[in-house]
């Protein structure tokens, strides 16, 4: 009996172990937070602008107008551990706005806090099916996808033959529709490999605290922001 | 205790579907050929509307007949076949999709929906709205069109993104002009 009993008092120390796993996700070790760069917050679409509708004609005179553009802010959580015990709990900063047009396109904009870089942010961009993800300041692109799965791709390779080349610059300024914007994202992909479909954009232009001002389809249909 | 267990038993069988035989399944009848005319596409063939502002747009029509069944959950009246024809008018750019259905229900009821995206043009009783009134003749790209109706978007879900307000349509054509909400159109191409 008293061999049971010690058997038993050795194993109390599972007892508070248990607890924390118990715990789950409501608890860990440590907690931190990733907050977007005060001045990455200038790349949002300006609160002035947020609801109002806005329209994109292309180059054979048909206009696109995109409306519910809404913006959220919100933190996703993230959770890291050891032995099935959450040691560390990150909340991610994240905005987002989207808009849909009456023929259906949808263009989303996310801006995220990095995990990894303190100087810098992501950005995803999304249009006509197309994502790219790329950091703000380094425009490093962090992610491509599309229609199909597991497509390679590359940022480096300009003479690529075997992948989508996918490459992001920023313009001081791009004037469209007798409009000039400053500091605009241009996000422009090659593809030798013949992935993306006739109605996918291979050109996009977001303009600093703007949004989405101008994109380009494979097959060469032009689409530009129009201001009233 | 058992009269409280008893109780909401009974309630449940007496509140509850009424017992009935499996009914049988009526069939109202495939879609006449005066139905069909209504809507005058032809399966895989190409129809064209043009732009206000020039662009020719190619649309390709799709035109399937399938069942439907009506469901009755205590068996206690008959279940319906019935049937749905539906026509889509799709075009690559830029991206339009238009629905034509026409469903018969039995004898003597038919509807006819019109849809495009966000945008629908309400469930029209056949046999009254295209019998019991008289349409206008409409002049549209120089070009004169008898027995023209005029449909107007029922759709108030989402103002904003809707994309088209109202519509022309005669039977002999189909759609013969489209009014989108930002003013502009597409029209039959003569």
């Amino acid at each position: 009996m008293a061999k049971i009993m010690r058997y038993i008092l050795r194993l109390l120390w599972l007892v508070p172990l248990l607890g924390l796993v118990a715990c789950g996700d409501d608890f860990a070790l440590s907690t931190k937070y990733y907050y977007v760069k005060p001045e990455n917050k200038a790349w949002l679409v300006n609160d002035s602008l947020v609801g109002v509708p806005y329209a994109m004609v292309d180059n054979n005179g048909i206009t696109y107008n995109f409306t519910g553009v809404r913006t959220s802010h919100d933190f996703s959580e993230g959770m890291s551990g050891f032995l099935f015990i959450p040691t560390r709990k990150s909340y991610r900063e994240n905005y987002y706005s989207t808009s849909v047009s009456n023929y259906g396109t949808s263009f989303s904009m996310y801006l995220y806090a990095s995990y990894t870089n303190n100087n810098d942010d992501d950005i995803h961009l999304y249009l006509t099916g197309i994502s790219i993800h790329c950091t703000l300041k380094s425009r490093e692109v962090t992610y491509f996808g599309c229609d199909e799965n597991n497509v390679e791709w590359t940022q480096t390779e300009e003479n690529t033959t075997t992948k989508v080349l996918v490459n992001v610059d920023k313009l001081n300024s791009l004037t469209v529709q007798n409009q000039t914007y400053n500091e605009v994202l241009h996000c422009y992909l090659k593809d030798p490999i013949g992935v993306i479909k006739p109605n996918q954009c291979t050109d996009l232009y977001y303009a600093k605290g703007i949004g989405l001002i101008k994109y380009t389809l494979k097959n060469s249909i032009v689409f530009e922001r129009v201001t009233n | 205790m058992k009269k409280i267990l008893i109780l909401p038993i009974m309630a449940t069988i007496l509140c509850g579907c009424p017992i009935c035989k499996p009914t049988e399944v009526i069939d109202v009848g495939p879609i006449p050929d005066s139905l069909y005319s209504i809507v005058p596409y032809q399966n895989d063939s190409v129809y064209q509307l043009v732009h206000s502002n020039g662009y020719v747009v190619d649309f390709i029509a799709k035109r399937s007949t399938e069942q439907s069944f009506s469901w009755n959950e205590c068996g206690c009246s008959p279940n319906y076949t019935y049937y749905r024809n539906i026509t889509s008018l799709v075009s690559d750019y830029p991206p339009i999709n238009i629905q034509l259905s026409i469903e018969k229900y039995d004898s003597i009821h038919s509807v006819f929906t019109m849809a495009a995206q966000n945008s629908g043009f309400g469930y029209l009783p056949v046999d009254t709205f295209f019998t019991a009134s008289n349409g206008d003749s409409m002049l549209i790209n120089n070009r004169y069109y008898k027995d023209v109706f005029v449909l107007r978007n029922d759709n108030t879900y989402n103002a904003s993104i809707l994309f088209a307000d109202s519509l022309y349509y005669n039977k002999q054509h189909g759609l013969l002009k489209l009014f989108m909400h930002n003013g502009e159109n597409y029209a039959i191409y003569p």
